[in-house]
């Protein structure tokens, strides 16, 4: 036995964590038994995919090595996130989804943000068939509704980290069980742009001992955000409230012309600025007067 | 007191006598001298060869002045992000080359020392190394470098290969 293949296997882990790069690590799974051992699962615990042809061949070799060998290589997968993936929401459909959690029982993260065309219908396959999971994003899967998340409340293991963001037909219905029956396990809940109301985010204050993070970002139906706000603050959780895009803002006119615009003119480099702002401490916003002496100083 | 002199010794029994603060690089040496207190008394490291304490105290002495790497519990988690294999000091990256003729040997040599003796940034370094001597490089040439067997039936290496076609892909 030579030395790279009788090094412990924490040893092994270390370096082939150290390779950073799923292509070299699925090389050293093929090199011998041993190094195999600690190098497939390190390579598919968190699989990461370029593009939609390589989640599909993922999930054809995740299916075959469960009905042909009986290794089932799934169950070594831990974190599956497709949001990177260019088009996602196109082959992450209804079947994709059943296919994958029948595929890797031992998920505890399931990021699923952006899938637009899963609906409440795929979310009741979900559970119970991923006991470990702890962390769930459903961000922007804009068909969920209602009837969706109440599965999610009724018939999940009790969950760490849930995002719901951009959720906008969710609401208090289902709000209010999922926070209850999750409270125990709770730290981060996202439910920005959803319809969530004051007395489920209280109950979340209230009921969740853990949480740490909690986003209300454009929660149109919370009628007193300062209130909430101030409240989750004193109970030492970090509360977002501006994560969602906005409306374009309606335009401030303070009075004051700040130097940052020229107008079409070439920028104003620094000793113009100055020499404009000590000349003219009060600057009354005249352009005429800017102009004058922008001129100025471009020729001094 | 940082000053004071520590006896090492090797697997073969060679004392090797280092300033303690160059010692407590290693982090297991750190806790024993803390726990043991005032003492002469020779620490046994059954081990490591003197050939590799040498130059682990080699590494150890151009390294005395760094901040200690601040301890890490996460060892379990897997962060590729986190991890980057490119950015080795140019005196590192000659330490750890050593001599040409028995590179690989003593490398791993290193890394075993430098995880028995607790000494976080040369076990980073050695990992390091290792890791961009496989970048690309196929399964063959990966066991022909470190002189691996081959231990897979031809079944085992073509199911081992199907599993993990999917990460050869783009």
């Amino acid at each position: 036995m030579n030395l790279p293949q009788s090094l412990p296997n924490e040893l092994l882990h270390i370096l082939f964590s150290n390779l950073g790069n799923q292509l070299s690590l699925g090389r050293c799974a093929s090199v011998c038994r041993k190094w195999s051992k600690v190098a497939q699962p390190l390579l598919l615990a968190a699989p990461e995919f370029k593009n939609a042809m390589q989640f599909d061949s993922w999930l054809v070799c995740m299916e075959e090595s469960g009905v042909s060998g009986g290794r089932c290589v799934g169950r070594s997968v831990k974190e599956l996130t497709v949001v990177s993936v260019p088009h996602h929401w196109d082959f992450m459909q209804k079947d994709v989804l059943r296919r994958t959690i029948q595929s890797c029982p031992n998920i505890t993260l399931l990021d699923l943000e952006g899938c637009v065309y899963l609906n409440d219908e795929s979310i009741l396959n979900i559970a119970p068939v991923l006991p470990s999971l702890t962390h769930l994003s459903l961000s922007h899967c804009i068909n969920i509704t209602d009837t969706g998340i109440l599965h999610i409340a009724t018939h999940f293991t009790p969950l760490r980290i849930i995002e719901l963001a951009g959720l906008f037909q969710v609401s208090t219905h289902s709000l209010h069980p999922l926070i209850k029956t999750h409270c125990q396990t709770l730290e981060s809940l996202d439910l920005a742009g959803t319809r969530v109301t004051d007395a489920n985010i209280r109950l979340a204050l209230s009921d969740c001992k853990h949480l740490k993070h909690l986003d209300i970002s454009s929660c149109y139906a919370i009628e007193n955000e300062d209130a909430l706000v101030a409240e989750a603050k004193e109970r030492g959780v970090e509360v977002v409230v501006d994560s969602l895009p906005q409306g374009p803002e309606d335009w401030v006119d303070d009075d004051v012309f700040d130097g940052e615009w020229s107008d079409g003119e070439p920028e104003l480099d620094d000793d113009v600025y100055e020499w404009e702002h000590d000349a003219s401490p009060e600057v009354d916003g005249d352009d005429d007067d800017f102009d004058e002496d922008y001129e100025y100083g471009l020729e001094d | 007191m940082s000053d004071t002199l520590v006896t090492l010794t090797s697997q073969e029994g060679k004392p090797e006598q280092v300033p303690r603060r160059i010692a407590e690089r290693s982090t297991l040496l750190k806790n024993m001298l803390e726990d043991v207190g005032e003492s002469n008394q020779p620490i046994p490291l059954p081990n490591v060869s003197h050939k590799i304490l040498k130059r682990v105290l080699e590494y150890c002495i151009h390294h005395k002045d760094d901040p200690q790497p601040p301890s890490d519990d996460d060892k379990d988690s897997f962060d590729s992000s986190r991890k980057r294999s490119d950015d080795i000091d140019e005196w590192d990256q000659k330490f750890i080359k050593g001599k040409e003729e028995e590179h690989n040997e003593e490398l791993f040599q290193i890394i075993l020392a430098a995880n028995y003796l607790d000494i976080k940034p040369l076990l980073d370094l050695g990992c390091k190394t290792v890791a961009n001597m496989i970048k690309g490089k196929s399964p063959e040439q990966i066991r022909e470098m470190f002189n691996i067997e081959n231990d897979f039936t031809p079944e085992e290496e073509d199911q081992i290969r199907r599993e993990n076609e999917w990460a050869a892909d783009a």
